[in-house]
């Protein structure tokens, strides 16, 4: 009946959405590398190289990282018992405490890693810690965006510092079960009924607690909903088509850039473990990301019009809202094809003009995606 | 069917032995006896029971019992005060055995006779004692009907738009107002009225709490009738013949309720309307959301008839609450009632349960759902003789089970059998569906702001458009009518259905449906308080199907719930009408595992 309430329809429209819970199959038998999301080891070695000898990208990546006020090692954590997302009025208790504070772990982290200087690792630490200890409950009419977003940042805090001695076995039990008993009951059903953002909330999220709990039930969940999940959120739902357009591309620009960047950030952590999910559907991500910074680099691109797989989203034509606003999420999807897989120039390049445009890539939006992309994720030194 | 009254003679005769000197105590709990031959300056013990029920309700505490004894009784009864908890309640019961008539009516015997056979009466003003229904129309839009009611010999006669209509028809009246007095003319026929029983109503309630709070009420066995029940509003005033004002946990049980003006039982509060709502500020946020705090009523085993509205109506209400074997038949008889009219219509209705109501002969919708019954679960009820649909589902996310109902539509009368107005994830399960067209649309020209629940709470989740989708068919017959009219392109599932009679399975699922040809010979016959099936079952294909398990039934993403108990308890849908249960997967598709053998007049399905 979804097609009833639309003009036109170019995709036929799947039966209704059914959530299979039981167990997906394997796609990571093996132990996880660690640290292994966004960052592994070698990528930390990297950056703290490249940064301690002034070498471009890195530097100007490093100054701009470095500037923000959560990478200071003075951040104190405000933790608390009880936060929500909510988009009801008056309601969205204590969000903007947990979307300051993730961002602070992440980035002290990454500091630590980057400069040696052990107050970062200590500041980091004291942040997981404040949380671990105090944090029960997470709710609110949005909690699958709150918790898949802020938990990603933090969850892959967590991940840079468990290498960090200072931190004890205990500590880091007790972070994981914060993970699994507060962040990740919220998301363990995806959001079906939602823009595909949500389930990529939820879907980064989960992969990364499967990821930092050595829990490959949850990764495999997560990685199998990429590749077929019933919701807007796997891939072929999310990148609908071979010229590239997204769900939310009828939707606005700035959720369209969202979503793919959460996208490219689970391909990124499937590498970081040995799997290459950037190449499934020949590079259907590339193609995503090459329509959505076209556009929103000035250029025309086709639209069809599309209902979504929940079918509660007709779009007839692409939305001009926020274009042009080009998102940090970039660097890390150029320098993957590019510098990595050494694609001709021709296949990304839109991703590079945008990444160009944007170096050196600053913070993500909020919690939103890990920003920094010039400094985390380049891989050759400026010519 | 009654199967408290043995238990309830039995309690009321050890509480008789027990004290026949006076009140009948239980610790502080005491009886206060009520009787047409009591008086109000008694002190309401066995021996010197009083007149009115007002005054035993003034008298009452939590956990006190009032029994009335037999006699017609004109008053409002206005509830001040409830009890505290499940086994503190105040119950006022009739005393076993016993006619107890309360009546929302006054005897009028002042009629004079006119020239033109008719009969005319002036009723002044204090009659009404500050709520004169003559005066009051049933709505702006009911044109010249009126609240009030004339009845001759307990039946009501009809109403007419001018006095030259009275002269015409017999059994109908007309009313004025004149120099402040209300005038009555009425068409008796050929009955005296001033000798024959000829009342007016006069009251809008028979049983009404007086303020939100009045709690753990039980309404046991009384015969109310001529309640002047003004219309209620899902978003407005709800009041009823009984009317809980948002009273939680009555259970009201083995009553008859007939000639309510509108409403029988109102189970609801005042709701109101939603101007400006959206995501930020859905339709019903302001409601309660402790589901503790709403609801958890029982409205058992009553009978309602000849009632203009409905016969149960309420917002938020009929949450957590159980309607079950309740005879519910001729709503709006006459179809002079304007707006929509049901059997039964609850919105905010969370996890409720309808099971084995017989709703007949409505002038409008059997079961009226909307906005909002997540977790409702509609199971062996019998739905025929309506004028619109059987079911009428609208705004929601559901999920919702509809179980083993037997539904006989009005089907191409009307184009209507299931009407489902965004309304998404509906589960039909075991339904034996007579003549009925399925309607599954979005509701034109406006995009609802649905909310959904976190499961089995009243904390709103998600608050998206509902859309008319994700709906579920397992296990059906249909006879006549199927579910071919839903379109291609339905997202939704349906398998395992029977289809008779030229009814057709839909395009896009029933893989091992299984149509066949064929005379089902299928009558529901009615007798005055029931009804029996007639099927030639033999017809029926055998169909494999498997168990309907939470598995098969599925998942409801939205809601993040299969179909649940109130208690979260996920449902096998592995008991037919008569609850047997399901022993092999090999069975008769539709509401019963087991018909009856050959020569059978007919399947009882329901009496009262």
């Amino acid at each position: 009946m979804g097609l009833i309430i639309m003009p036109v329809c170019f995709l036929v429209m799947a039966q209704a959405q059914v959530l299979k819970l039981d167990a997906p199959k394997q796609y990571h038998p093996a132990p996880f590398v660690h640290p292994g999301l966004l960052h592994t080891a070698s990528d930390l070695k990297r950056m703290k190289e490249m940064v301690a000898k002034n070498i471009e990208p890195w530097k100007s990546g490093f100054d701009v990282f470095k500037a923000s006020p959560y990478s200071s090692a003075d951040w104190k954590p405000h933790a608390v018992e009880h936060v929500e997302r909510s988009l009801l009025n008056g309601a969205g208790k204590n969000i903007g405490e947990l979307e300051k504070d993730v961002c602070a772990a992440y980035q002290n982290a990454l500091m630590w890693a980057i400069t040696g200087d052990e107050a970062h690792a200590k500041t980091a630490v004291a942040i997981l810690n404040a949380w671990s200890n105090t944090f029960k409950v997470f709710d609110g009419t949005d909690v699958e965006l709150g918790a898949g977003l802020n938990g990603f940042k933090l969850t892959s805090a967590a991940e840079i510092m468990r290498t960090y001695p200072g931190w004890s076995p205990v500590e880091i039990k007790k972070c994981q079960a914060m993970f699994m008993n507060v962040f990740y009951p919220p998301l363990q059903y995806f959001a079906l009924w939602a823009h595909g953002n949500w389930d990529l909330a939820c879907m980064k999220e989960m992969m990364a607690i499967g990821v930092f709990c050595d829990d490959h039930a949850l990764f495999d969940r997560a990685v199998d909903f990429y590749y077929k999940g019933p919701g807007n959120g796997s891939l072929p739902h999310y990148i609908v088509n071979e010229s590239g357009q997204v769900q939310e591309s009828g939707r606005d620009q700035a959720h369209t850039q969202l979503g793919i960047g959460h996208l490219s950030e689970m391909c990124e952590v499937a590498w970081s473990q040995g799997m290459d999910m950037y190449s499934f559907m020949s590079n259907r991500l590339l193609k995503g990301f090459e329509y959505t910074a076209k556009y929103n680099l000035g250029e025309d691109v086709p639209f069809e019009p599309f209902t979504d797989i929940s079918g509660r989203f007709p779009a007839s034509k692409i939305a001009v809202g926020s274009r042009g606003s080009l998102r940090s999420i970039y660097e890390m999807v150029y320098n993957h094809y590019a510098n990595r897989v050494g694609l001709p120039a021709d296949q990304y390049k839109y991703t590079k003009m945008a990444a160009d445009k944007l170096r050196p890539e600053k913070a993500g939006f909020n919690a939103d995606n890990p920003g920094y992309g010039t400094l985390l994720f380049s891989l050759k030194a400026a010519n | 069917m009654i199967k408290t009254q043995p238990a309830l003679q039995i309690l009321l005769l050890l509480s008789l032995l027990f004290s026949l000197s006076g009140f009948a105590a239980d610790g502080d709990n005491k009886t206060i006896y009520v009787a047409k031959t009591g008086n109000d300056a008694n002190n309401g013990s066995i021996k010197a029971p009083l007149l009115t029920i007002n005054k035993a309700e003034s008298l009452a505490h939590p956990g006190d019992r009032i029994v009335i004894h037999k006699g017609t009784y004109r008053e409002m009864v206005v509830l001040n005060s409830g009890g505290t908890a499940m086994n503190n309640k105040v119950t006022f019961v009739a005393a076993p055995g016993e006619d107890v008539v309360i009546k929302g009516s006054e005897q009028v015997k002042s009629w004079v006779k006119q020239k033109d056979r008719t009969w005319r009466a002036e009723i002044d003003e204090s009659f009404f004692k500050g709520f004169n229904p003559f005066v009051q129309l049933v709505s702006k839009d009911s044109s010249f009907i009126h609240l009030g009611e004339v009845y001759l010999q307990n039946k009501p006669l009809k109403e007419q738009k001018d006095l030259s209509g009275v002269t015409a028809i017999e059994g109908s009246w007309f009313t004025t107002q004149e120099n402040g007095k209300t005038i009555i003319t009425a068409n008796f026929g050929s009955a005296d009225p001033n000798v024959q029983l000829t009342e007016i109503n006069v009251r809008p309630a028979v049983f009404t709490a007086q303020k939100t709070g009045v709690n753990y009420i039980v309404l046991d066995g009384f015969k109310i009738s001529q309640v002047a029940s003004p219309t209620a509003s899902i978003n407005g005033e709800q009041p009823g013949a009984i009317a809980l004002n948002g009273g939680i946990y009555w259970l009201i049980q083995n009553c008859t309720l007939s000639d309510c003006k509108s409403v029988a039982i109102s189970i609801g509060q005042t709701g109101h309307t939603y101007p400006g709502a959206g995501p930020g500020k859905p339709e019903y946020s302001d409601l309660s959301k402790d589901i503790t705090t709403v609801g958890h009523e029982v409205i058992k085993h009553n009978h309602i008839f000849r009632c203009g509205q409905a016969g149960v109506f309420g917002l938020l209400h009929g949450t957590f609450s159980e309607i079950t074997n309740n005879l519910i038949e001729d709503i709006n008889s006459n179809d002079s009632y304007p707006g929509e009219i049901s059997g039964i219509h609850l919105a905010v209705a969370i996890d409720v349960l309808i099971d084995h109501n017989l709703i007949r002969r409505v002038h409008g919708y059997g079961l009226f759902m909307g906005p909002l019954f997540q977790g409702a679960h509609i199971s062996r009820n019998i739905i025929t003789d309506t004028k619109a649909s059987c079911l009428y589902f609208y705004n929601s996310h559901g999920p919702a089970l509809i179980d083993n109902n037997i539904l006989a539509g009005s089907g191409k009368q009307t184009g209507e059998g299931v009407k489902m107005m965004s309304a998404e994830a509906n589960v039909f399960a075991q339904n034996l569906f007579y003549n009925c067209s399925f309607i599954n649309e979005k509701v034109p020209g406006r995009s609802f702001a649905t909310s959904n629940y976190l499961a089995h709470t009243l904390i709103i989740k998600q608050t998206i458009p509902a859309l008319p989708f994700d709906d579920r068919w397992y296990n059906n017959v249909f006879i006549k009518g199927g579910l071919d009219k839903l379109g291609p392109n339905a997202d939704c599932l349906a398998n395992y259905n029977i289809y008779l009679d030229g009814a057709l399975g839909s395009s896009w699922g029933d893989k091992q449906s299984k149509p066949k040809t064929g005379n089902t010979g299928f009558k529901l016959n009615n007798t005055a308080k029931g009804v029996s099936l007639l099927l030639n079952n033999k017809i029926l294909p055998k169909i494999i199907s498997p168990v309907l398990s939470p598995e098969l039934i599925g998942f409801f993403t939205l809601s993040k719930q299969y179909i649940e108990y109130p208690d979260g308890k996920a449902i096998t849908v592995n008991e037919d009408f008569a609850r047997a249960t399901a022993s092999k997967a090999a069975k008769p598709v539709g509401p019963f595992y087991q018909y009856p053998a050959e020569g059978n007049r007919g399947q009882l399905l329901f009496t009262y």
